[in-house]
């Protein structure tokens, strides 16, 4: 690298090649033989020469560019896909799921309300139910859309599908027994609903799970800064900096503006992808800190909520006096309050839901006690007011209070997960083809600087 | 001869080739993996295990003898229950004719729960102050005996093991145990039933007396009879055993059913009682010898059971003092 040394050692690319190839073998041999430092091979002393050093030192430089500026493209691409397809499928997928077991859960309840009443059901419970149907219809298309590519969540999809058709039958069944005086509509009302609890909602839970975890697994692929592509990128500057140092020494001018361009479309690729980055990380973060983690956890609170109802349903429709829907009851109420109690904070949106909800279960609970309280005198009809009735300090209020602020909470929490999200991918949108386009500036720059030193030595 | 063989080679290997190429992978049509659907059952619905050696009857002599009515209108139990204003009563609402739920009114109806009622005028003066538990038959000696009911009055056999764990009142009902089929069925008794498959309620003496009678039916066990009529009518059994009582009331529910076979043996019902309980033993024998005498009885019959022909006159009650 030393300059001094080319008038001594270096021969020149022409004396170079005008050596016989015999002589280089015999060279070659005898080094061998030697291993003498003293008699120096010809490619050794070609590698030295400074056009050949400029040759590899520049071949060298531009692969390095060129990987990094590879690297930072598919980086950034690949994240941007990846937030991309967490806004496209996967989060919709999870969220259809959320609704998907609301609207099967609100079915059952309004069915099995229906026939606590006796005779016609009123025609608000028969509404609700065909509208819950409806909307559980429209969910699984919905969620079907994310499930093209999990094998798992079609197998789930397709298995709610098949049995929420023959749910309703079995519930048409019971009405129409219902209707001809036949008692036995309530075996058939059983059947469903046993079909509901045991089949349709523990598939649609666990399509939920299934969900939440790939929008947690996709976010926290994409929330740590591209560390390894910006090393990369402070390589590739460095390298440049350096043969920039070479060059105006060999050259004894202070700036070559080939290499200064190079520097320039390296340098500007490295800061934008370190501010880009580092920013599309923190909006990823904070989509899991205010809008994943508080979602998971109110979407689970909502679910603990309608299977409580659910149970406080059966107590009354089946009468039951083995107090296993009451034990039932009081787990799943417990859990909720765990799960309310563990809301990390979000917005201030999701934790007024959060709020509003722990003192509707707080009432809901006192109903509840209420209710127990009736059954427990035998005065059944009094217990199915409260259970069931319009009071508005009474369960079905209650629990129609706690649904309500929850499902308010989830829809800020998803909101805020989705314009982080949204954020993170444009911040990403303009910076992949940039990198492409950089690259190729720094590409041309080097040549443009290593170029008229290479022709002094022609 | 070398030739032929070299053009074999040549043959086969061409085969070869073209099988080859014929199995070179195409990308697989998309499939939709179809489900198999299947007609659920009804909850907790399960194979009966096949049966085993019966286990030692107790022998308690006549199991219908029950306390003598005394006319005594105070006593422990009587009290507690005039206390709380109302009379607990165990019983289900899939049993149609005995007690069910009147789809009309959702109210729980029956020849069972006006007997219930006829000892709720007589306890507390009023036929409605009776606070109905839903019980499945399995249940209903342990309610009885956590005393979470004051009675049942659910189609209850009076049993010599049962009387060792619950008290039971004079006999106010003589059932059949028989057979119901999907009309043309080629089951015509209980004989027919070697390798078929029958409902029958788990913790009945119905199913009891199936794996003594045909051993080789294969049973399912369900919670309530109502569920066995919606296994017969999903096609998932091809027959019910147990009373006529309650086999007239699933067939008036389904007209192509119809009840076939001659009495597998009579069945006693008498209204369970916690063991200890013997006022209101004394008591509830009290009300049955009155709607015996006064016609409430035959009134009742006729209201409920006439599908079983003509109104018999009421089983007598053999006492012990």
């Amino acid at each position: 690298m030393d300059p001094r040394l080319h008038p001594t050692i270096d021969p020149g690319p022409d004396h170079a090649e005008q050596r016989a190839p015999e002589t280089r073998t015999a060279r070659v041999f005898e080094q061998g033989r030697s291993s003498g430092p003293q008699v120096p091979d010809d490619l050794g002393a070609v590698l030295r020469s400074t056009p050949a050093k400029l040759i590899v030192l520049g071949t060298l430089v531009s692969i390095l560019v060129a990987i990094s500026g590879f690297v930072a493209t598919q980086t950034v691409s690949s994240r941007k896909a990846t937030h991309d397809h967490l806004l496209s499928t996967i989060e919709p997928l999870a969220d259809a799921s959320q609704d998907l077991y609301s609207a099967l859960s609100v079915a059952d309840a309004a069915a099995v309300t229906g026939f606590i009443s006796g005779g016609i059901e009123p025609k608000a419970v028969r509404e609700r139910y065909e509208q819950a149907v409806a909307e559980a219809s429209a969910q699984l298309v919905a969620a079907a859309i994310g499930a093209d590519d999990d094998p798992d969540s079609a197998r789930l999809l397709s298995g709610i599908s098949g049995r929420l058709t023959v749910y309703t039958g079995l519930i048409e069944t019971a009405r129409a027994n219902n209707r001809s005086g036949n008692p036995v509509g309530s075996a058939y009302l059983g059947e469903a609903s046993n079909l509901m609890q045991t089949s349709l909602l523990p598939m649609a839970q666990e399509l939920h799970m299934l969900g939440v975890r790939a929008v947690m697994d996709t976010q926290h692929a994409a929330v740590r800064p591209p560390w390894f592509s910006i090393g990369l990128l402070i390589a590739a500057v460095s390298a440049l900096g350096g043969i920039h140092l070479i060059i105006s020494r060999i050259s004894r001018r202070a700036l070559n503006p080939g290499l200064l361009l190079s520097i320039a479309a390296t340098g500007l690729l490295l800061v934008w992808l370190l501010v880009a980055g580092l920013v599309s990380s923190s909006a990823t973060q904070r989509a899991i800190s205010d809008g994943a983690e508080p979602l998971g956890t109110v979407a689970a609170a909502r679910i603990t909520a309608q299977q409580s109802r659910t149970a406080e349903t059966l107590l009354l429709a089946r009468r039951d006096s083995t107090g296993e829907y009451d034990a039932a009851f009081r787990q799943s109420m417990a859990r909720l309050g765990e799960l309310l109690q563990s809301h990390p904070g979000g917005d201030a949106v999701t934790d007024d839901a959060v709020a509003r909800a722990i003192a509707a279960r707080n009432e809901w609970m006192e109903s509840h006690e209420r209710t127990v309280a009736a059954l427990q005198r035998g005065d059944y009809t009094a217990a199915a007011v409260l259970a069931v009735g319009p009071g508005p300090n009474e369960s079905a209020a209650q629990f129609a209070v706690v649904d309500d602020a929850l499902a308010e909470g989830i829809e800020a929490a998803r909101s805020q997960l989705r314009s982080n999200e949204d954020r993170a991918s444009q911040l990403l949108s303009a910076l992949a083809p940039a990198a492409v386009v950089l690259t190729l500036v720094s590409l041309i720059g080097v040549t443009i600087g290593l170029w008229p030193r290479l022709r002094e030595y022609q | 001869m070398r030739s032929r063989v070299a053009l074999m080679v040549a043959a086969l290997c061409s085969v070869v080739a073209v099988a080859g190429c014929a199995s070179t992978p195409v990308s697989p049509l998309p499939r939709v993996e179809v489900p198999y659907s299947e007609v659920p059952l009804p909850e907790r619905a399960t194979l009966a295990p096949s049966p085993t050696a019966q286990p030692e009857m107790p022998d308690c002599g006549d199991p219908t003898a029950s306390l003598r009515p005394d006319g005594a209108t105070t006593g422990p139990t009587l009290d507690a229950i005039r206390a709380r204003g109302r009379l607990v009563v165990g019983l289900d609402t899939g049993s149609n004719l005995m007690s069910f739920r009147d789809p009309a009114t959702g109210r729980i109806a029956g020849f069972d729960v006006d007997i219930a009622r006829e000892i709720a005028r007589d306890l507390l003066g009023d036929p409605d102050l009776i606070d109905y538990r839903i019980l499945n038959s399995a249940d209903r000696e342990q309610a009885l005996q956590d005393s979470t009911v004051d009675i049942v009055a659910k189609t209850m056999s009076i049993t010599c093991a049962r009387r060792e764990r619950v008290d039971f009142s004079s006999t106010y009902f003589l059932a059949q145990q028989r057979v119901l089929v999907v009309k043309g069925s080629d089951i015509r008794n209980a004989a027919d039933l070697a390798g078929r498959r029958v409902c029958i309620v788990r913790g009945t003496t119905s199913l009891t007396r199936m794996q003594q009678v045909q051993p080789s039916a294969s049973i399912l066990t369900v919670p309530a009879w109502a569920d066995c009529l919606v296994v017969l009518q999903q096609g998932q059994v091809e027959a019910v055993s147990t009373d006529d009582t309650i086999l007239a009331g699933l067939a008036s529910q389904d007209p192509n059913l119809e009840i076939v076979g001659a009495s597998m043996g009579v069945e006693p019902y008498g209204v369970g009682i916690t063991l200890g309980n013997d006022d209101l033993v004394r008591f509830v024998n009290g009300t049955l010898e009155r709607i015996r005498r006064d016609g409430t009885w035959a009134e009742l019959y006729d209201r409920w059971l006439s599908v079983l022909g003509p109104t018999p006159a009421p089983p007598t009650a053999t006492y012990v003092d």
